[in-house]
């Protein structure tokens, strides 16, 4: 089995083509002019992003996707949260993934290639219990909820599991939605209910509802990765140049190991995100997927935590593109997955084995 | 390692591991026998002695012993510190006279590195050694050597040059610890056992030929050596985490609290199970630098953050173990469950105190925590540096 952590050149080459659009498309302005004007998305980055081909990253080749997986997708997620991105690019693109390993032959995958059409995933009934079933079936209606939907109402169609083993494609004017305000304007939530829908003509997809779960959690600490690198980066530019008493104040010991600290949550954080995409692409379900999301939560904690204190006053500012990062690695240790939840499911695990 | 050599390793450790406490003069006897069996040196030139395999082969053998509570091998100054040092920087005399016996564990090394006015500033080390026709006179003072009492040799670090700046005037020498002069005081540390000594060195002749590497070059000769110990060495550790969270479930399982098994209380199994995603990520990122050290990649600054990152969860988990078992975390001795003994990470089996004990050692010894950061923040982040004193 291959570990991932030292990615091919392929690989390489993709993170460095999408490092350089994201650093023209989606720089921390342009990002910060989305949250000003509270536009639903950042459009623009939305068409650089389709235009170029990235959008059908893991969709079927038949239908113009490049047919990749969880590995490079998970590359995607760490450049796109480098920049605090302010797109519904993930679901859409797991979406792309689910489409193209369940075989479902729908012009759906052509139309998340060309960005036409975007995804919600609902994955949880609460919000916490990515266990408990979402929906209920009578005579041929479908009612339920899915909480704290990532990108909910700006979707086309959302993603719901049926039950274990099958996922139901809801399309928009089937569902309505609640939005949920949070301090993450970069990342909209909304539940999404189904009241008397019905199901007659939906497209199901035979796929394990714990993988939606593990590729979901592993595209989310990916995220949470490239966000908390950006955190260290502007953190040491920042003590390079800020002086007080007459120093820089990243010759101060007590600044230099709070960035030291950060670092080294990163690089354990790489570690196992890394191993769990590439466990994901061999095997259906992966413990690794836990371990990932808990090991970004924990780390995140203490990103944000040190590199807003590196950065002091400014960092708490408007104007500065840390609170971009802090709130978005916020809102993603609270979804796909919090420590509870995982805690136990890793308990659990690790009894049996 | 391949399945099939680590089924036949598993398989001879089954047969020829001993169990439960040793005394030092058997585990001597069960480092022959893995000498026997071809087990240590793993990494060695074939041309000293070794099979000259990847470096991986050696943690993994480390981790298989740790996976059933084995005793590791002795002599690790010898391995890892006296071994490499000669092997890269010794004359072809003293590769031919020390190095086998290393191997074999017919003679036993100690580090003479640390002072009591040098611990994390080692450069700053005092001990002197002045040139005296063919040998050289050496005087001063050594702590914190871990089994001193029961060394033939240590790597010794001395002064030889008090007007060079402080890095450029170290030399490193081999020492005969039954030369006349060298007095060992063993020093009782929190444990309650006696694991390493003061070394008091007055007026000790040591022979010019026992100089390893060029006069002068000491600090060198000593860091070299140092990147193998934090690269290499962290997999069995973890792997002895895992053994340790297994006994702990066990015996929560046995402890009953308000009428259930403690292990059964939400409170405990969160904890644990966030303990155990971390041993998983720490095991990764032990996995990831043995990957790169067999492909000979530049390891840059990873090394120190996976010896902050994993030395710093030790303490919590101990720490987490006695706030679990409570009273129970307390015993020394004399305990009903079985589980509530563990190997401790000194390689000795002790109970849980012992562990939440020996979990201080880990953040100080081969660079304390603060030591690592600096190194992060100076290698790793580029980060102006602190005004030097």
């Amino acid at each position: 089995m291959s570990t991932g952590f030292r990615l091919t050149s392929e690989q390489s080459m993709l993170r460095e083509a999408l490092r350089e659009l994201c650093a023209t498309e989606s720089t921390a302005a342009h990002v910060l002019e989305v949250w000003q004007e509270q536009r639903p998305f950042d459009e623009g980055l939305w068409q650089a992003l389709a235009t170029n081909g990235w959008l059908g990253l893991c969709s079927d080749e038949a239908y113009g996707g490049a047919g990749m997986g969880i590995v490079e997708l998970s590359l995607l997620a760490e450049e796109l949260g480098r920049t605090a991105a302010a797109a519904p690019v993930l679901p859409s693109l797991i979406a792309g993934l689910v489409l193209r390993e369940s075989g479902a032959t729908s012009e759906l995958s052509a139309s998340i290639v060309d960005g036409s059409t975007r995804i919600a995933l609902g994955l949880s009934r609460d919000g916490l219990d990515f266990r408990a079933p979402l929906l209920e079936r009578a005579g041929g209606r479908l009612n339920g909820q899915a909480a704290f939907v990532a990108w909910a109402e700006t979707a086309h169609q959302c993603l719901l599991p049926m039950d274990g083993e099958t996922l139901v494609c809801v399309p928009r004017n089937l569902f309505s939605t609640r939005p949920r305000e949070t301090m993450d304007l970069g990342l909209p939530l909304a539940d999404v209910l189904l009241h008397e829908a019905d199901e007659r003509g939906l497209m199901c997809l035979n796929f394990s509802r714990t993988r939606l779960f593990d590729l979901s959690a592993v595209a989310a600490a990916a995220e949470m990765l490239g966000s908390m690198q950006r955190c260290l980066e502007l953190s040491l530019d920042y003590a390079r140049v800020r002086k007080q008493f007459g120093r820089a104040i990243g010759t101060f010991q007590s600044v230099r190991h709070m960035c030291a600290d950060m670092a080294t949550e990163i690089e354990n954080t790489k570690s196992v995100v890394r191993a769990a995409a590439s466990a994901l692409s061999e095997a259906s379900t992966s413990a690794y997927a836990h371990y990932a999301k808990l090991q970004a939560n924990r780390a995140a904690r203490i990103v944000w935590t040190n590199a807003l204190q590196v950065h002091a006053g400014i960092g708490f500012t408007w104007e500065h593109e840390l609170h971009l990062h802090i709130k978005r690695l916020m809102s993603l240790q609270g979804l796909f997955g919090t420590q509870a939840g995982l805690s136990d499911e890793v308990f659990r695990f690790a009894r049996s084995a | 390692m391949t399945r099939g050599v680590q089924d036949d390793l598993r398989a001879w450790l089954a047969a020829n591991a001993p169990t439960g406490t040793l005394a030092f003069a058997d585990r001597v006897a069960w480092h022959r026998k893995l000498f026997d069996a071809g087990l240590i040196g793993l990494t060695w030139p074939i041309e000293f002695g070794g099979q000259e395999r990847e470096p991986a082969s050696q943690a993994h053998l480390l981790s298989e012993l740790a996976l059933i509570d084995a005793p590791a091998f002795v002599n690790q100054a010898g391995l890892e510190i006296a071994g490499p040092s000669i092997m890269q920087f010794g004359t072809p005399e003293q590769q031919a006279r020390y190095l086998r016996p290393i191997l074999t564990g017919e003679e036993l090394w100690c580090q003479l590195y640390s002072e009591p006015e040098a611990g994390s500033d080692l450069a700053s080390l005092r001990c002197r050694a002045q040139r005296d026709g063919d040998d050289f006179i050496v005087s001063g003072q050594k702590v914190w050597t871990s089994e001193a009492g029961w060394s033939d040799y240590g790597v010794l670090l001395a002064r030889t040059d008090p007007d060079a700046p402080k890095h450029k005037g170290i030399s490193c020498f081999i020492l005969d610890m039954r030369s006349s002069g060298v007095e060992i005081r063993p020093l009782t540390q929190i444990t309650g056992s006696e694991h390493f000594s003061e070394v008091f060195l007055t007026d000790v002749r040591v022979p010019a030929i026992n100089l390893i590497g060029p006069l002068n070059a000491g600090w060198s000769v000593a860091m070299s050596a140092l990147a193998f110990e934090r690269a290499g060495n962290s997999l069995a550790r973890i792997v002895r985490y895992q053994t340790a969270w297994r006994k702990l479930c066990r015996v929560a399982g046995q402890i009953a609290f308000e009428g259930r098994p403690l292990i059964e209380h939400a409170s405990m199994r969160e904890k644990l199970g966030l303990a155990w995603a971390e041993i998983e990520t720490q095991r990764l990122t032990a996995l990831r630098l043995l990957e790169m050290l067999d492909a000979k990649e530049e390891l840059g600054s990873l090394p120190s953050m996976h010896k902050l990152s994993y030395s710093e969860f030790e303490r919590r988990f101990a720490d987490l173990a006695q706030e679990l078992l409570g009273p129970w975390g307390l015993l020394a001795e004399g305990y009903e469950y079985a589980d509530l003994m563990v190997g401790t990470s000194s390689g000795e089996p002790g109970a849980w105190p012992h562990e939440a004990m020996w979990a201080r050692a880990v953040t100080i010894f081969a660079g304390t925590s603060e030591i690592q950061r600096n190194i992060i923040a100076d290698r790793e982040l580029a980060l102006p540096r602190e005004p030097r004193i």
